[in-house]
């Protein structure tokens, strides 16, 4: 028993130490799930390296983004936990969604509440409005001489499609239908994406957009006015944790340059780039950046050809800290439950069962639910993956014990060891190989599920599948993929090898 | 030769009376034990005997405290077998189930010194105590670092009886010891167990289903049948006045006529 626990301990701290050398803090740009935040933060981001690589910036500062985070207060909450450094947000959610029940007038205000209160800074504009508007298409608006929403109220027969949010959101359909009268309406709710299509197809008349979106464009869409600035402002700015200023004054200084950059029209055009020529958002950045800022080229060009090796090896270490951490946690919880429940009667049925219930919980649902819990990130992660090994690790054990001939109990009770004796000596020794078993399927399982932590900001090879299905690209996907199924194969064969090495020998069949 | 005294060098225990009153056991709704009373001599060996499912082996386990009996109770050297009392008294009691109930795990040396280990005997105590059960059970001592499946069934047998023996307890309790040995093995360590009851003088019962071997070992024997004893007696008691028609049967069935 000594010797295993050795063995594990050594491992472990091996593992972590490997792993915390890869996961070093760097400063960590986010952006949201849709395109034009992933597009804002990779042109943060690599800006942000080419400035702090500069000959004389005299740090060396790594530079990370962190892509495709869930809601705006899931990234909001994770900048101020410090998950987060950078990321790109409008004006219009920070006062009415993030910081809605603060009731700020103005975005001044919302400035210095940020600085204030959140130690949070904010750029300017970086030079578009992002604001919600209503579109038609230009056929049917130039038809029914419709320009601006005041023109809307006459038209009763209008087929509105509006996206949920839109339909909930206080600032959308609720206060532009008081604003401009529109009535007997009963909009319909649609997914924003398929809003365009239904509309070029001639179900739908009147849908919501953003103003940047990249179908205006592509589907030929009249913006309508809000000629009574009833939409609030969605002026696109970066937010930052003050202790930047200590830690990387430069990549505040690079934030800054982009201060009124982009144009509305140049995100239209960034936005079209990546859904419609299928480019990747770094390169569209790179792009964006190398003409706005000719003559600053070499190191940005280096950023658009990240070390594949590098990468893999990053996340592959991220991967194994969340297989290994939540590993440890479900053995040291797991064996003892499952030993409560070999050995106390009442308690049997209540574990196992709990724990077969967790199992049933789809792995992706599992890891959302952590999210209010734990935020995002590593830790929400980890209990997700703490709490799906912890069936194998509670059943092992628990059947492990259950399975000790009964001859071997009688001994062991006849000859006068006490309970907890018993469980040391000879039922947890006995148990030991099912035991090991239940560690190894659960490390197994865990490296598989893990490649899910991605999902919600914990990284790993799960990170190069995910960014690898929205781009389309195979290469991408394997090589998360494949690093994943050698790390499960590895995994494996290390539990054998020690189970070989380590375990007693507990020979089957023995006393026959 | 193993000379009496140096067996004694734990303390001299003599063999232990065992009394057991009225003894009912239900286990899951049925009633295996229906009131049992026996009292057997210290220094005396009393085989159970009977079919299986008679209740033999169940009423071992309540003399261990392995069981408890819904009513009645179990007296050894006069303390009462309880919740409270029965990890003391089980390391007076030694007990060697069917198959030796070795652990796995443990080598033959580890089983055997197991307990006086955790009493905190010192090394050169159980090294003596290891020495003279080795003469006692005609062991190796080569095989002492053996796992208990690396050895032959006789061999377990023996290790299991060294382990029950070690603390010199005053009682010892058998449950089928030779059960799975083939003929001759059994013979051979139905021998050597004679010859060491004798030598120790404690007190033993044994359950078997085997009348020559009862025969051979007991001096008293007791027949059970569903929960209840039948007849206790001598072995010619039960060939010569059988107390019913079962007994007669069960005698006939075993052909032990032949071998009286």
């Amino acid at each position: 028993m000594r010797g295993l626990c050795r063995f594990f301990i050594t491992v472990w701290v091996g593992l972590i130490l490997i792993s915390s050398a890869f996961a070093q803090r760097p400063v960590v740009v986010a952006s949201k799930k849709f395109t034009e935040s992933v597009i804002l933060g990779d042109i943060a981001a690599q800006w942000a390296v080419h400035r702090t690589a500069e000959p004389n910036s005299g740090q060396k500062i790594e530079v990370r983004h962190q892509r495709e985070l869930g809601l705006s207060q899931v990234i909001w909450k994770a900048l101020l936990r410090g998950d987060v450094d950078v990321y790109p947000e409008y004006t219009g959610t920070l006062l009415r969604e993030v910081l809605a029940n603060r009731q700020l007038a103005s975005v001044e205000e919302l400035k210095s509440v940020l600085r204030r209160d959140y130690q949070v800074g904010m750029t300017r504009t970086l030079g578009f409005d992002n604001s919600f508007a209503l579109g038609m298409r230009e056929e049917k608006a130039r038809l029914l001489g419709i320009s601006k929403l005041s023109d809307l109220k006459g038209f009763s027969n209008l087929k509105f499609g509006l996206s949920h949010e839109f339909l909930s959101r206080s600032e959308g359909w609720p206060s532009i239908q008081k604003v401009y009268q529109i009535i007997g309406q009963n909009p319909i709710g649609i997914e924003h994406e398929l809003a365009y299509r239904a509309m070029s197809e001639g179900k739908l008349d009147v849908t919501d957009l953003y103003s940047t979106d990249a179908e205006i464009p592509y589907y030929e869409i009249r913006v309508l006015d809000d000629d009574l600035k009833s939409f609030p402002s969605y002026e696109a700015v970066f937010i930052y944790r003050l202790d930047l200023e200590r830690r990387a004054p430069l990549v505040i200084a690079a934030l800054n340059d982009l201060e009124g950059q982009i144009s509305l029209k140049q995100m239209n055009d960034l936005n079209k780039k990546v859904k419609y020529d299928r480019a990747r958002e770094e390169e569209v950045a790179n792009q964006f950046l190398t003409e706005k800022f000719t003559g600053r080229l070499s190191s940005i060009a280096k950023f658009s050809s990240p070390k594949w090796m590098d990468d893999v090896l990053r996340r592959g270490g991220e991967h194994l800290y969340l297989v290994g951490v939540s590993l440890l946690f479900s053995i040291l919880v797991g064996i003892p439950m499952g030993i409560i429940a070999a050995k106390v009667p009442w308690m049997g049925s209540p574990i196992l069962t709990g724990a077969g219930v967790i199992q049933t919980i789809p792995s992706l649902a599992l890891l959302v639910f952590m999210i209010p819990i734990f935020g995002i990130g590593t830790v929400p992660a980890i209990a997700a993956l703490f709490f799906y090994s912890l069936l194998p690790m509670i059943l092992n054990t628990y059947t492990g014990i259950k399975e000790i001939p009964e001859t071997i109990r009688d001994s062991a009770v006849g000859l006068g060891l006490s309970p907890w004796q018993r469980l040391r000596l000879v039922e947890i020794p006995m148990a030991s190989r099912s035991i090991f078993a239940g560690v190894k399927t659960s490390a197994v399982i865990n490296v598989g599920t893990a490649t899910l932590g991605s999902l919600i900001g914990a990284g790993g090879l799960g990170q190069l599948i995910l960014m690898g299905v929205r781009r389309d690209d195979l290469g991408m996907i394997l090589s998360g993929a494949v690093p994943a199924a050698v790390l499960a194969l590895v995994v494996q064969w290390t539990f054998d090898w020690a189970e070989s090495r380590v375990l007693p020998r507990a020979r089957e069949g023995a006393g026959r | 030769m193993i000379e009496q005294e140096s067996l004694n060098q734990v303390g001299p225990q003599k063999g232990a009376e065992v009394l057991i009153d009225q003894v009912r056991v239900i286990l899951s709704g049925q009633e295996i034990l229906k009131g049992i009373s026996l009292r057997v001599e210290p220094g005396t060996c009393l085989a159970l005997l009977g079919p299986s499912g008679c209740g033999k082996s169940t009423l071992l386990r309540t003399i261990i405290g392995l069981v408890t009996p819904h009513s009645g109770r179990v007296t050894i050297h006069g303390q009462l077998m309880s919740r409270e009392t029965s990890q003391k008294l089980r390391k007076e009691i030694g007990f060697c189930v069917q198959d030796g109930g070795l652990f796995p795990h443990l080598n033959l040396e580890q089983n055997v010194t197991l307990m006086a280990g955790l009493l905190r005997w010192s090394p050169s105590q159980i090294s003596n105590r290891l020495e003279e059960l080795l003469e006692l059970t005609q062991m190796s001592t080569s095989l002492l670092k053996r796992f208990p499946n690396q050895v032959s069934g006789g061999q377990r047998q023996r290790v299991s009886l060294m382990r029950s023996l070690f603390l010199n307890p005053s009682l010892i309790l058998l449950d089928e010891p030779m059960g799975a040995l083939d003929p001759m093995v059994r013979s051979e360590l139905q021998d050597e167990l004679k010859s060491i009851f004798k030598k120790l003088g404690k007190t033993v019962i044994l359950v078997t289903h085997d009348l020559s071997e009862a025969a051979y070992l007991g001096q008293s024997l007791v027949l059970m049948r569903a929960g209840e004893i039948v007849q206790q007696g001598s072995t010619r008691d039960l060939i010569d006045r059988p107390r019913d028609r079962f007994v007669t049967q069960y005698i006939r069935s075993q052909r032990a006529e032949v071998l009286l």
